[in-house]
């Protein structure tokens, strides 16, 4: 029963994780660039709900959209004044850009709001409850559920309307997609914005019942890079597989070792799987 | 030393289901021409990074000089005597045209100084020395080509293998490439070529191997290549003649 | 017989490069104060650990955020063997190099394999695991660390077996011999077919290769001198401020420090690195004396104050991080404008 315990916590876990991942893998599969700063959109939408929450008394559930909707537009400036800039440049200029943006967006919720770590108590979907003999944490799980949601829908985004296809196109060959009447320019926009909305959504989730500190994007985006290598960098499914995979690789690392080793087995995990399959374990070449 | 210089037997390489290279085989003796020609996709390039060390044969052999060098990584090859150019050129950019040059020289051992003297010396062989002070980003494709080959002659190779030679260069630029490699003949390089003009390649190659979809469909000397019927039905037949 | 005078070591002319060593070699007469004694101490040591950052990332165009360990191995290794086998921390340099050149061979062997960011990650989750390691290895300290017993010296040669010295003059002109060390070894390199070959890698690497160049190897060699310097700069380090720790050790951010003051300076340049570390440590060293006490100002006194009161709070450093904040903006404007460093940026402009 505590392996299947570990197995359903890890998969709540690794919905979040995939979700994170999801947007990453979107932005590399369509531009080339791994943004660093991913994990900091996620912050910045935990903010966003708690102050929504603090100033106005909204639920973090109604506040997720709206914040959602928000940091759409923050992914579409952020390509605009950084990220276009630095598509033609060295892949050193690429990794400084958004690099340099983690570090600054962190920083400036460090100096903004300081870092204690603050918490929304009351939520809708607070409280715990049993199922199947499985103990479930009821926002872990309207957070998991969320993320599954919202991966769904960009998994249908990306596939069945006419702009993800066009994104796809662009993501296949810039050139051939311009050919075709497709602006790549905004196309990339978009891509930015459904990103960082999207990694929003996960970040107001789990406003729910995660400590809010300036740091805590760059906790879920740092594994979430190791999802996205294993599916295989630029995949948006392989992502979300690969988010399931380390969510129950480091709950069961941390389970049958100590929760201070969680991370040494994803990170492990990172380096077996590049050294091994350097195109992911679900990618092809 | 007798035998040919280089020799491929059965060379095959996939790439997930697909075939660039399915059994090939040829031979190119010492101070040859030997021109590689086929359509788009046909497999040169394939054929070049095998022979190079970039890419690995699923199955085959190639013999360097006698010796096997099968999957043998680039820089080793190098050091054999195996040098190339690439197809989408690989110059440093923001180097020197003459530094450029000169890490082909230093390889060899010998130093700062002496690898300078050589690289000015291959640079007056392809005739850029008048850029040699310039970053090689601000070259043209053409002098970028040549850059290339002086690279390539720095190492001092016995055998050069060539990824297109005019390709990407304004018309006026390529009899002078042309006689460029005439005079890296003269020098005593075997070279190996691949081409996509075609009127190009027959005046200058001894020999001609044809490639199709990665299988070599026939070989010989340029005119019976351009008799050849697979030949003239695949690739005279189309636009390319008389260009 | 002055013609050596007009040479320029790239774009100094070398009476000029004198001049400033004589200044650095003197400043301790006129700055007798610790604190400024102490800027220019961290100045030196981050420039040299820039300067050797600089040897893979600028010159070989490897990236690195992980640096931190190899810093972090000097430091352990001092520490522990002083702690551990009263060894004379001088002494313990010749492990620490061997440490670090084994965990360079270790981690470069395989990681060197990959190219561009999954180089990079490797880089970011390798220190992140050290740490974690680190941090719960309770014969290091574990998260409190190694701290030293403090030792009255008799005299010179006795404080510099201990490497305790009463004063700060003699860390300073370790400092300084550490700053010059990686200086000539950069250029050193940056002058020879090595150091040819590296920008080589760096500029494209299959073509590198097929001109002859031994890639992995060379890139090992570089990771192995950059590595070994900033590991002479650990244990320089721990003796200077006689507490080793994970967190100023081997985490990211003193990695991502150490990478800092190469790219602010300008990377792949010899005095860029030098000089971005005698702004940045300055700077933030300023910052830190100013802020410091005042970060904690509790928020809820905020509450009643007005807009003043918030514009005072944030004047005096907000939350705090007001350094990092800047590098983030400043490196973003890097990459974006892709000057060589901050100093490009005025190149630019003349």
């Amino acid at each position: 029963m505590i392996y299947g315990q570990v197995l359903v916590d890890g998969l709540i876990v690794g919905l979040m994780f995939a979700l994170v991942a999801m947007g990453l893998s979107l932005i590399y599969g369509v531009m080339n660039i791994v943004n660093f700063a991913h994990g900091e959109f996620m912050m910045l939408a935990m903010y966003l709900c708690f102050f929504m929450w603090v100033f106005a008394g909204i639920d973090p559930l109604v506040a997720t959209p709206l914040a959602a909707a928000l940091m759409y537009f923050v992914g579409v400036a952020v390509y605009r004044l950084l990220i276009r800039h630095v598509l033609q440049a060295t892949m050193v200029a690429q990794i400084f850009a958004t690099f340099g943006l983690l570090l600054f967006i962190q920083a400036a919720a460090h100096f903004l709001w300081k870092s204690d770590a603050r918490t929304i108590p009351e939520s809708w979907v607070t409280g715990h409850f049993q199922f199947a003999g499985l103990f479930f944490n009821g926002p872990e799980v309207a957070a998991g559920a969320g993320a599954l949601a919202t991966a769904g829908a960009l998994y249908w985004f990306i596939n069945r309307t006419e702009t993800g296809l066009a994104l796809q196109a662009v993501a296949e060959d810039a050139q051939a997609a311009r050919l075709m009447g497709i602006d790549s320019d905004r196309m990339f926009a978009i891509a930015w914005g459904v990103s960082c909305a999207a990694v929003a959504i996960g970040g107001g989730l789990l406003s729910t019942y995660y400590a809010i500190t300036p740091l805590a994007g760059a906790r879920w985006a740092l594994p979430a890079f190791v999802a996205v290598a294993i599916g295989g960098f630029g995949s948006i499914t392989g992502a979300f597989f690969g988010g399931l995979i380390i969510g129950v690789v480091q709950t069961a690392g941390g389970f049958f070792t100590s929760p201070n080793y969680k991370l040494l087995f994803v990170f492990g995990l990172y380096l077996v799987v590049v050294f091994w399959r350097p195109y992911g374990l679900l990618g092809r070449r | 030393m007798a035998g040919p210089l280089l020799e491929l037997a059965g060379l095959t390489k996939r790439f997930g289901g697909v075939y660039a290279n399915r059994d090939v085989s040829f031979a190119v003796g010492r101070g040859e021409i030997v021109g590689l020609i086929g359509p788009n996709g046909a497999g040169k390039t394939t054929v070049f990074n095998l022979v190079t060390g970039f890419l690995r044969p699923d199955s085959g052999t190639v013999r360097f000089a006698g010796a096997e060098i099968t999957g043998r990584r680039p820089d080793r090859l190098c050091h054999l005597g195996v040098a190339r150019t690439f197809q989408i050129l690989k110059p440093f950019p923001r180097l020197t045209v003459e530094e450029n040059v000169m890490i082909g020289a230093l390889t060899r051992g010998g130093g700062m100084h002496h690898a300078r003297e050589s690289a000015r010396r291959c640079l007056a062989l392809v005739g850029l020395e008048h850029k040699r002070d310039i970053l090689a980003r601000g070259l043209s494709t053409g002098q970028r080509k040549r850059l290339e080959m002086a690279r390539a002659l720095a190492t001092g190779p016995q055998l050069l293998l060539l990824d297109e030679i005019t390709g990407g260069v304004d018309q006026p630029s390529i009899p002078g490439l042309i006689e460029l490699v005439g005079r890296l003949r003269d020098e005593g390089v075997t070279l190996l070529v691949i081409e996509h003009n075609m009127r190009v390649i027959m005046g200058l190659a001894d020999r001609v191997v044809f490639l199709h979809l990665g299988e070599k469909l026939a070989e010989g000397r340029p005119s019976e290549i351009a008799a050849h019927p697979d030949v003239v039905a695949l690739y005279l037949g189309r636009r390319d003649v008389g260009r | 017989m002055i013609a050596w005078l007009g040479r320029r070591i790239e774009g100094l002319p070398v009476a000029a490069i004198l001049v400033l060593f004589a200044a650095l070699a003197l400043y301790p007469l006129a700055a007798t104060l610790p604190f400024w004694r102490h800027i220019v101490i961290m100045s030196m040591l981050y420039g040299a650990m820039g300067v050797a950052w600089n040897i893979l990332g600028g010159l070989a165009g490897q990236v690195s955020f992980g640096h931190g360990l190899y810093f972090g191995i000097g430091a352990y290794t001092a520490a522990y063997c002083y702690k551990a086998f009263g060894l004379a921390p001088l002494l313990s340099v010749p492990i620490a190099v061997a440490i670090s050149t084994l965990g360079s061979v270790l981690i470069g062997l395989p990681t060197f394999r990959l190219r561009g960011h999954y180089f990079v990650l490797a880089s970011v989750f390798i220190i992140e695991g050290i740490y974690i390691v680190v941090s719960n290895w309770e014969r290091l300290g574990a998260a409190i660390g190694l701290e030293y017993p403090v030792y009255r010296a008799q005299g010179f040669l006795d404080a510099l077996w201990h490497a305790q010295f009463p004063g700060k003059l003699p860390y300073y002109y370790g400092a300084l011999a550490l700053f010059v060390l990686a200086l000539a070894a950069f250029r050193a390199i940056q002058r020879s077919p090595f150091g040819m070959f590296l920008v080589a890698i760096r500029e494209e690497q299959d073509a590198a290769q097929s001109l002859g160049v031994d890639v992995a190897r060379y890139k090992l060699y570089a990771l192995i001198v950059s590595a070994a310097i900033t590991t002479l700069c650990g244990t320089f380090y721990a003796q200077y401020v006689l507490y080793v720790e994970p967190m100023s050790t081997v985490s990211l951010v003193v990695s991502l420090e150490i990478c800092f003051v190469a790219i602010l300076g300008g990377i792949g340049t010899l005095w860029g690195p030098a000089l971005g570390a005698f702004v940045i440590v300055p700077l933030t060293e300023l910052l830190r004396a100013y802020l410091s006490g005042r970060i904690a100002l509790d928020m809820s006194m905020l509450a009643g104050g007005g807009v003043m009161a918030w514009l005072e709070y944030y004047a005096r450093g907000g939350g705090g991080n007001l350094d990092i904040l800047a590098y983030g903006l400043v490196i973003m404007l890097i990459a974006r404008y892709q000057p060589a460093g901050v100093l490009g940026f005025f190149r630019r402009i003349n």
